[in-house]
């Protein structure tokens, strides 16, 4: 058995099945739904995908919520009692405030476990960028790291998590704050579409692009000009959907088209992220260098 | 007895004949208009330009022709609108140079300043089109070239206006579009009527202010100025005075008089100018009952027009013309734009997508240079990009750019307001780079097709197709794809026939009085016959039914 657990939070988007693959378990956040609060699955057991973006589509407002310290005591103390050391790879701390809450009840939970360790990284990321940085921390826990190395790897692939989205409309992004734009941005932009990238730990729109189709095959062009720092034979790609699954495979298909990595995942965008970037928006992540294709 | 020479007094006395004269004809070269459609404004264009040169002739002090050709030249290149009435103003402006040091003109040096004129003209085109204004001056310039010098100046304008007839009649075969439709060039009409009025005013006959000019329909009072009304643009107020002996010297009263009386009262674009022993005046301004009373000291009225500007027009129009200046923003911006566009709809679109000032380019109100030039000042930035979207603008706009030193002025290239759309919606200064920015301008201009509906105002043959008056027609560029009784089926077909390589979206901007459910048909219809995505708004412009822009 692992010394370490994995664990992440529902921003990751990581379903039950690439959890189990990568023996990680996560800390759910929640979503104010019709007034409800809803723990933020990802496994799509207390609603469905159609569910989740149906509703978005009808314009209702679903609010998104941090990681609750009572959640963050059970998920922690459920391993910990175990015998196991904990590494929590957060949402980026620029984005919310599950980070600060973790490590809080990782200070109190020392306490109880003196023997054992508990060490929050921030993953100055979310969706996939967040979750294939958990999973490269996993992958070290696998091989049977300590706490501090698995922590290592996961800082490491921080440097390297790259994401290159487009979304319909950044109307959900800017109801939620959650995006970075320029005046560029401003106004009813029919049918221009914004490329946006993670940038220290904000997701920024960086580029307008005309039509979806377009959009698509920028982020494909940025991603493949980007990929690196690990050779691209030994990477997983992640195409993260929000309903829009002919869109992924259309990436997916484009990707191979042009690279050779060892595998190409797609993955459904959950109800935290969803609800902040609306249906139709995608999400390519791979490690790299992004900026290489900005010109920076 | 013939006249030898020409002096300042009586050139000025030629090109204010000439301005009325062409003034007078200005609708008939409006309807000279080579597409049956409702965008005739060459009579407009060349009659404000040629106005805003005359409107500075009383200010000149020496009496050299020289003198006069100078400030005629300077107002013109600053009222310039329209393709032929920036081509107008070039050929003043080579006239000018021409003239140069000359006290009084006899007919060499009225040969060697029109020769000077016709070339200035053509080097301010980048593209000469034979068949247009710029043939017309030009043959007659050479034909008249012929005339010996020992003969009159009458002799030498009087084969110069022959000649203008024989070319303009000539420009049909020349130019195919002209041909097709069965009509002349209208900006080679505008000249001939200008230089008609010149001859006459030579011979002792010049032209005069009709009173029939300025009896305008009033627009009508949509009862948006009530009783809880603000009277912000104040009154646009025109009068032509008959000068009284019985009240001063009616020969010898000087023009300038009122217009420093007008400028003083706080009176906006005044143009005033005497012909004969009456005057015209033209004065925005708050308080009307004043210019009026001031002009009854000096004459009577032939004719009056005040009309309140809040209610004239569409607001936006009048804003631009006319509004109490603000206090000058303090900060210097690096970036800014400014666009033309017509339409409400459009404007505010153009506006939230960073248009730092939209000038209103309705149809029959061209911008002149000088307002490009009241747009930079505004903006205040140290690179100012110009969206003219109209290709009968980007001269206009290049002229203002030449004159205007205080920026970095770049005009993009974006002759339709589609393509102007486009390059708006791709605007983005967060490269910090001018050639770039300026490139992507440039770029989502190249990538638009341009697609257009109107109706017919006449019964016509262009491109094969036989039209019906009323009849909707569909555009692309300037190519004629569709034409129908029914507006959802020319544009239905005109999108079908439209060159759709590469493109992905379509937007459609809905023109003043249609219906939304006519856009969500044609929606339907690209649905279900083309994966391009399609958006709509309410643009508000009056002559096109749609335009569509398809990137």
């Amino acid at each position: 058995m692992n010394k370490v657990k994995v664990i992440t939070d529902s921003c990751s988007d990581l379903g039950k099945e690439l959890r189990e693959r990568y023996d990680m378990d996560y800390a759910l956040m929640s979503v104010v739904w019709d007034g409800k609060e809803v723990p933020a699955s990802t496994d799509w057991d207390l609603f469905s995908i159609k569910d989740l973006y149906d509703a978005l589509r009808g314009g209702k407002r679903i609010i998104t919520q941090q990681v609750s310290s009572a959640e963050f005591e059970r998920v922690f103390s459920k391993y910990l009692e175990q015998g196991m050391d904990v590494v929590y790879v957060s949402l980026s701390s620029k984005m919310s405030g599950s980070l600060n809450a973790g490590q809080a009840v990782a200070k109190q939970l020392s306490e109880k476990y003196p023997e054992r360790q508990v060490i929050c990284v921030d993953s100055l990321n979310s969706c996939l960028g967040e979750g294939l940085i958990a999973i490269e921390a996993a992958k070290a826990a696998m091989a049977g790291a300590s706490a501090a190395e698995v922590a290592a790897a996961a800082e490491k692939a921080v440097k390297l998590g790259m994401q290159f989205c487009t979304v319909e409309s950044l109307e959900y992004f800017k109801r939620a704050g959650r995006v970075k734009a320029t005046a560029a941005f401003f106004g009813n932009l029919f049918g221009i579409k914004p490329i946006i990238i993670n940038r220290s730990g904000e997701l920024e729109a960086v580029k307008k692009v005309k039509g979806r189709k377009n959009s698509l095959d920028e982020c494909v062009d940025m991603l493949v000009k980007s990929v690196g720092g690990v050779p691209v034979e030994e990477q997983t790609i992640y195409v993260a959907h929000a309903d829009c699954d002919k869109d992924a495979e259309y990436l997916a298909e484009a990707i191979k088209a042009r690279l050779n990595p060892k595998e190409i995942i797609i993955n459904p965008i959950g109800p935290t992220v969803g609800a902040t970037a609306g249906p139709g928006a995608v999400s390519l992540c791979a490690l790299g260098n992004q900026f290489a294709t900005l010109g920076e | 007895m013939a006249v030898e020479y020409i002096d300042g007094a009586l050139f000025a006395d030629m090109v204010r004949s000439g301005a009325v004269n062409l003034r007078n004809n200005a609708q008939t070269v409006n309807e000279l208009n080579v597409f049956p459609i409702p965008d005739g404004d060459t009579g407009e264009n060349m009659s404000r330009t040629i106005e805003g040169g005359v409107a500075v002739l009383s200010s000149v002090q020496s009496k050299d022709i020289s003198a006069v050709a100078e400030a005629l030249a300077g107002g013109m290149l600053l009222s310039a609108r329209g393709n032929s009435g920036v081509i107008l103003s070039q050929f003043f402006e080579g006239v000018r140079i021409g003239l140069k040091g000359v006290a009084r003109a006899g007919i060499k040096e009225i040969k060697a300043a029109f020769g000077s004129g016709v070339k200035q003209a053509y080097s301010a085109v980048v593209q000469p089109t034979e068949g247009t204004i710029l043939t017309v001056m030009r043959e007659a310039t050479e034909c008249a070239e012929k005339v010996d010098n020992d003969k009159s100046l009458g002799a030498y304008f009087s084969v110069f206006i022959d000649e203008l007839y024989a070319s303009l009649d000539r420009t049909p075969e020349l130019l195919a579009v002209l041909k097709e439709a069965g009509v002349i060039d209208s900006g080679g009409a505008g000249f001939v009527y200008i230089v008609e009025g010149m001859n006459r005013a030579l011979m002792g006959e010049a032209d005069t202010a009709q009173a029939h000019e300025i009896s305008e329909t009033v627009a009508a009072d949509d009862g948006k100025f009530n009783e809880n009304s603000e009277m912000k643009f104040g009154y646009c107020t025109e009068v032509i005075v008959q000068l009284l002996n019985s009240k001063t010297d009616a020969e010898k009263y000087d023009v300038k008089t009122l217009i420093d009386y007008l400028e003083k009262m706080g009176g906006d674009s005044i143009v005033a100018f005497k012909t004969g022993t009456r005057i015209k005046v033209h004065v925005h301004t708050f308080e009307p009952d004043k210019v009026l009373a001031y002009c009854l000291t000096i004459g009577e009225f032939v004719a009056v027009k005040v009309e309140n500007m809040s209610i004239q027009h569409t607001e936006a129009v009048v804003r631009n013309r006319f509004v109490r200046q603000t206090p000058k923003k303090a900060e210097r911006k690096k970036y800014a734009c400014v666009a033309v566009a017509d339409g409400d709809g459009i404007i505010e679109q153009f506006k939230s997508m960073g248009a730092d000032y939209v000038v209103d380019g309705k149809q029959t109100m061209n911008p002149s240079a000088q307002d490009f030039i009241s747009a930079f000042d505004e903006v205040n930035a140290q690179v100012i990009f110009v969206l003219p979207n109209n290709a009968n603008i980007i001269l206009t706009a290049k002229q203002a750019a030449e004159l205007y030193k205080k920026s970095q002025i770049i005009v993009v290239g974006s002759k339709t307001l589609a393509e102007g759309f486009s390059a708006m919606s791709m605007l983005d200064y967060s490269s910090d780079n001018v050639e770039k920015i300026a490139a992507a301008f440039e770029q989502a201009v190249q990538s638009v097709e341009t697609g257009l509906i109107t109706y017919a105002v006449r019964d016509s043959h262009v491109g094969g197709m036989n039209i019906k008056k009323g009849d909707f027609l569909g555009f692309a560029d300037k190519t004629l794809l569709s034409c129908n009784k029914d507006i959802v089926k020319a544009s239905c077909e005109l999108l079908d026939n439209i060159d759709k390589t590469d493109k992905s979206i379509i937007i459609a901007m809905r023109g003043k009085s249609v219906d939304e459910k006519i856009t969500a048909t044609i929606a339907e219809h690209i649905s279900k016959t083309t994966d391009l995505e399609f958006y709509d708004f309410y643009g508000g412009q009056d002559v096109y039914s749609f335009i569509f822009v398809v990137e």
